[in-house]
């Protein structure tokens, strides 16, 4: 079967300023995002992300390379009708309602119109936006706008979905409705392309990440399989030893921090733990907190970014 | 509340005020000032006139109207009136009022014959089957040039034309017997009178055949105030 | 097709809700000024002026309303970015286009409708009766404005809407110059002047053809298919227009 996505040798040059000084957004990028995967293209701002996406969507042209959508080349107009693609701060006709500007975008698959009013009320239920159907987009908010948004790029009910930035500009809330539609629309087999630079939101649902830095794919894989299972350190918190007692657990510990009366010791690993108990419980102190710490993809993305300093 | 009371009567204020500076600009500007003499001629005023030649041609016409309504009431003299009627001719030939006015207010009221001629010659040229154009001209040489020769011709070609009327022929004759001439001014005064339909121009000619009635002028005497050009 | 006419309906729909159609009532307020001069001097032909002003209004508000709403119509999709979503729709970047251009003339036809009846209304009070010839030149006019909207749309394809708005104000004006300029360039002795008047003339649309104002209120004999032919040329010149319009856009990045 034919990866939902494939990127080959992608290189973008756009050309600025005065003189058209070339500069490379994307070079050389390679890629591939399997079938039913829920892939999160991960990277800084200014990474190319959203360029990689828009040479997707074929509303930029590559400078070289090539990219496949199930096997079609993206210059196909016919591969669209599979595709639902949410850009990044979106923006829509104003002048519309929300239900009448999904039932435009409706047309132009070709969907007739009992269909769509059907497909239409299930998406303002999906994004939780029942009630405001009648109301003018300019009066949505940006939340508002994000959920919109999401609904037009499911309106054809797409194999893959294409989702820049999905969750910026949302309040708590809103950033929760957005995973839990990811992982439904997961869970419905669809494969879901998306990008962030907030790496908690990808933690919670990719099964597979990309790390792009400066225009160039870093790290790309399964997230279990990039993300270390040992533990990274131990972190104890204790009270109520007397002044200046901590500092015998040195030789045991990574590093001691002290706040008033409690202190935060870090281990390198679980093996010194019974030994810290029985001490504290010796000296007379208590134990507040032990939290184990594993690594995260802050700490890839992190390793990352530096090797790119140096 | 007080506020927005407060900005009704700044804004009051300062529209009194820039209407105030209004009319005192409007006293710099001398009344006697030409904006007439800015148009160029019809040769390039044509093209820029981007295919709205007629609204053009109109709006000069209304403007000649008034330019020579004002010099009317003061000084009466009209040294642009022949520019302005050409131009509207150049943009417009087909509009067929500026060559009345132009041919009988020229003449009658600027005292310029030779120019009120070229303008009727121009009419000639657009509406050749019009006998007033031609008429008046031979008016024109006769009554104010006081040449029958000049005249007569035109007079026998207006005759000519469909629509004539029948005593243009006598008209003729008269011309060149030279002889009753007030009554033959009053002949083609009534009849200009007759023909015009413009409510001005029929108001000046209804003055000048007054003049002649009351004895003021005398064309058999030569004693007119538009006898030379 | 149906991409296209949904496409037509929401730009027609985007004209009609932000209040395009107000702008008739300048043009309203316009004719009555008009018809306020002519009670001040009556002298001359009341019915010719109003006819003029009429059609010369028609005309001038056309041509401006097909410069900012064939290019606001257009650029703001690229500049709001609302095309993003459009092109990642199963669309070919020319059905955009068309759709774009068939609702901006949707646009124009029902102001330009608008705008013959409160002209008829005027001069059938100024007791001009109803005189159908004036359609003539109407129709003639809303050809022109339509080739204007089509210039309008080729440049707001590869230019920022302030240069598309000069670039298409300059067609126009050339456009009624090209046949003074090229007869006056043919009479002069440059050669490189008279061929490069001639490029002109033929690259250019010649705009004059679409003005028969004149003709219609004079009741003029037209040459016999003159209104067939230049509506033609027309409709050829438009498509000419949407062909290249097409060929830019279809090469640019949406950035
Ligand atoms: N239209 C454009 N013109 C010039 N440079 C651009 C354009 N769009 C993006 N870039 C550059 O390309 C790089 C990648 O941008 P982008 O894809 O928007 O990053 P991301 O979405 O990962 O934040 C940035 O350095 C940006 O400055
Ligand atoms: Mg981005």
């Amino acid at each position: 079967m034919t990866p939902a996505i494939q990127i080959r040798h992608l290189t973008k040059r756009f050309r600025t300023g005065f003189w058209l000084k070339a500069s490379t957004a994307l070079s050389d990028l390679n890629l591939e995002v399997a079938r039913g995967a829920t892939f999160g293209f991960l990277g800084p701002n200014g990474a190319g992300k959203t360029t990689t996406m828009k040479l997707l969507i074929g509303v930029l042209h590559p400078t070289s390379g090539e990219a496949f959508l199930f096997g079609r080349s993206v210059r196909e107009i016919a591969i669209k009708r599979g595709i639902g693609y949410l850009p990044e701060s979106p923006y829509f006709y104003d002048y519309l309602t929300g239900s009448e500007f999904l039932y435009f975008y409706g047309q132009l698959f070709g969907m007739g119109s009992r269909a769509l009013k059907v497909k239409i009320e299930m998406l303002f239920e999906l994004v939780k936006l029942k009630g405001a159907e009648q109301v003018q987009l300019r009066r949505y908010s940006k939340g508002m706008l994000q959920r919109i948004g999401l609904a037009q790029a499911l309106i054809n009910d797409p194999k893959l979905v294409i989702l820049d930035e999905p969750m910026s500009g949302l309040d708590p809330m809103g950033r929760k409705d957005v995973r839990d539609i990811i992982l439904r629309l997961k869970e419905e087999g669809k494969t879901v392309f998306f990008s962030t630079h907030v790496l908690s939101d990808a933690e919670m649902i990719c099964d597979q990440v990309g790390i792009i830095v400066k225009g160039q794919l870093r790290n790309v894989g399964r997230l279990e399989e990039m993300l270390n299972p040992k533990l990274k350190s131990v972190e104890v918190s204790v009270r109520g030893l007397p002044e200046g007692r901590v500092h015998a657990l040195d030789p045991l510990s990574k590093s001691i921090t002290t706040k008033g009366e409690e202190s935060l010791i870090s281990l390198q690993d679980e093996e010194a733990l019974p030994q810290l108990i029985q001490w504290t419980e010796r000296e007379g102190g208590k134990i507040v907190s032990i939290v184990p710490r594993r690594e995260t993809l802050e700490d890839i993305f992190i390793e990352e970014m530096r090797g790119e300093a140096t | 509340m007080k506020r927005s009371l407060l900005i009704v009567i700044v804004m009051i204020i300062l529209f009194l005020g820039q209407a105030q500076l209004q009319k005192k600009l409007a006293r710099f500007e001398s009344p006697e000032q030409e904006t007439l003499l800015y148009l160029p001629s019809g040769k390039y005023l044509k093209p820029l006139a981007l295919g709205y030649d007629q609204m053009l041609a109109d709006l000069l016409w209304m403007k000649t109207i008034s330019y020579f309504g004002d010099h009317f009431m003061t000084d009466k003299e009209y040294p642009w009136l022949h520019h302005i009627l050409n131009l509207i001719i150049d943009l417009d030939p087909l509009f067929d009022f500026p060559y009345f006015f132009g041919g009988i207010i020229l003449s009658l009221e600027a005292s310029q014959v030779d120019r009120a001629n070229q303008i009727l010659e121009r009419g000639i040229e657009a509406y050749p089957e019009k006998w007033q154009f031609p008429f008046y001209i031979g008016f024109n040489y006769y009554y104010h040039q006081k040449d029958a020769e000049k005249a007569a011709p035109y007079i026998e070609k207006a005759s000519s034309l469909p629509e004539a009327p029948a005593y243009l022929v006598p008209l003729v004759g008269g011309l060149y017997a030279k002889t009753n001439k007030n009554e033959t001014a009053l002949r083609f005064y009534r009849e200009a009178h007759r023909n015009a339909t413009d409510a001005l121009v029929k108001e000046h000619i209804q003055k000048k055949i007054n003049r002649i009635l009351s004895g003021i002028d005398n064309y058999d005497t030569g004693n007119t105030d538009t006898t030379s050009d | 097709m149906n991409v296209v006419k949904a496409i037509a309906v929401n730009t027609f729909k985007e004209a009609i809700r932000n209040k395009i159609l107000y702008s008739l009532i300048f043009f309203a307020l316009v004719m009555m000024g008009v018809s306020l001069v002519l009670d001040q001097a009556t002298v001359g032909q009341r019915n010719k002026i109003i006819k003029d002003m009429g059609l010369a209004s028609i005309n001038l508000f056309g041509v401006m309303i097909a410069i900012v709403v064939g290019i606001g119509l257009v650029s703001k999709e690229i500049e709001k970015r609302t095309i993003y979503t459009l092109l990642a729709k199963p669309v070919h970047r020319a059905q955009f286009l068309i759709g774009k251009y068939l609702g901006i003339v949707l646009t124009l036809g029902v102001e330009t409708l608008l705008m013959t009846f409160f002209f008829f209304l005027l001069v059938w009070l100024y007791g001009g009766g109803i005189d159908l010839v004036l359609l003539k030149a109407i129709f003639l006019i809303f050809i022109e404005i339509s080739v204007v909207a089509a210039v309008a749309i080729l440049f707001s394809t590869f230019s920022t809407p302030f240069l598309s708005g000069m670039f298409t104000f300059s067609v126009y004006v050339i456009g009624h110059l090209t046949e003074d300029l090229n007869r006056i360039a043919s009479s002069s002795e440059n050669f490189a002047l008279e061929k490069l008047t001639a490029f002109f003339y033929y690259l250019l649309p010649n705009l004059e053809n679409f003005n028969i104002k004149g003709e219609v209120v004079y009741h003029l004999p037209l040459a016999p298919g003159k209104i067939l032919l230049s509506a033609s040329y027309g409709l050829l010149y438009i498509g000419f227009l949407l062909v290249s319009s097409a060929a830019f856009f279809q090469k640019r990045d949406f950035k």
